[in-house]
């Protein structure tokens, strides 16, 4: 039989983890990349109108030949820079992404894991879902300080360390 | 022209590896995880390089390194690993697996096509 406080705790867990992977899904498709690739679209589509516009005009002066070729040549630079960018973005938000999962699967492991309160989830549970040296690096951040201030740790039995987290 | 082949299980990702990829002009081919990738390589595709992330759904990326390297065709392409993953205990599973390079979430567009020119057989 669950204690109020430990079906308290399931509860809030349950619904943390269901506003993080909403918030972990916004980063995916609000993260501004298919703007970026519309702009370098829309750059190829102007510098093959120019080249066409050219070719139906034989009788342009040597300047105006030179300034659209200069005007092509630029567009395909910033073309790739612009891709070049959205690929970085992209980057950071899957990262940012799985960094969001990492705590989703801690707090279903929580909510949902075996156990009374208090050992479902450990540090080191929590430390082998990691994906990134940001993570690893607040986690001894944190645990330093509180383990500074006196606070002992018994280690519990639970983790299986499985990062899909189906069964922390 | 050298073709690419990119695993991952984001599609915006898989999108913008593969524009970065073409503009430099490369073939691209993508699978949404091991499992498709390995499907797709079934089917006779044969990669210059394997381009492929480690966490996916289905088959991760170090299963699908491990069935690569089992499969003749794919014995020794080149298998670069692009993931969030930053940790030296994956990067030696990895390696032992049979990946060829790895690099992390984010790496400069630049980075990626430098390692893969290192990569690719001379013409």
């Amino acid at each position: 039989m669950q204690s109020n406080a430990e079906a308290n705790e399931r509860v809030v867990c349950t619904i943390l983890a269901a506003q993080l992977v909403g918030l972990r899904d916004r980063i995916d498709t609000g993260s501004g990349v298919d703007v970026l690739w519309q702009t370098a679209d829309v750059l190829t589509e102007l510098s093959v109108v120019v080249l066409e516009l050219l070719r139906r005009c034989p009788g342009a002066s040597p300047e105006l030949k030179e300034r659209c070729a200069a005007v092509v040549k630029g567009a395909a630079e910033i073309g790739r820079k612009i891709d070049g960018m959205a690929c970085l973005g992209a980057q950071r938000h899957d990262l940012d992404r799985q960094m969001a999962d990492c705590v989703v699967t801690a707090l279903k492991g929580l909510a949902a894991g075996p156990g009374p309160m208090g050992t479902r989830v450990s540090p080191a549970d929590l430390a082998a879902l990691y994906v990134s040296d940001d993570q690893r690096k607040i986690h001894e951040s944190v645990t330093g300080v509180l383990f500074a201030n006196g606070l002992q740790i018994v280690p519990s039995d639970t983790g299986t360390h499985d990062r899909k987290g189906a069964a922390l | 022209m050298p073709m690419i082949l990119v695993l991952d299980d984001s599609a915006t990702m898989v999108m913008s590896l593969s524009r970065v990829l073409k503009n430099a002009g490369y073939e691209v081919e993508t699978a949404s995880n091991g499992k498709d990738g390995l499907t797709k390589l079934a089917t006779g595709l044969k990669p210059s390089v394997i381009l492929t992330d480690l966490n996916m759904p289905q088959m991760d990326g170090l299963a699908f390194i491990k069935e690569a390297r089992r499969t003749a065709a794919t014995r020794f392409t080149p298998i670069i690993v692009l993931t969030t993953e930053s940790s030296g205990q994956k990067r030696d599973e990895a390696r032992a697996a049979g990946a060829s390079g790895w690099l992390t979430k984010p790496t400069e567009p630049e980075e990626l096509l430098k390692t893969l020119k290192q990569l690719l057989p001379a013409k």
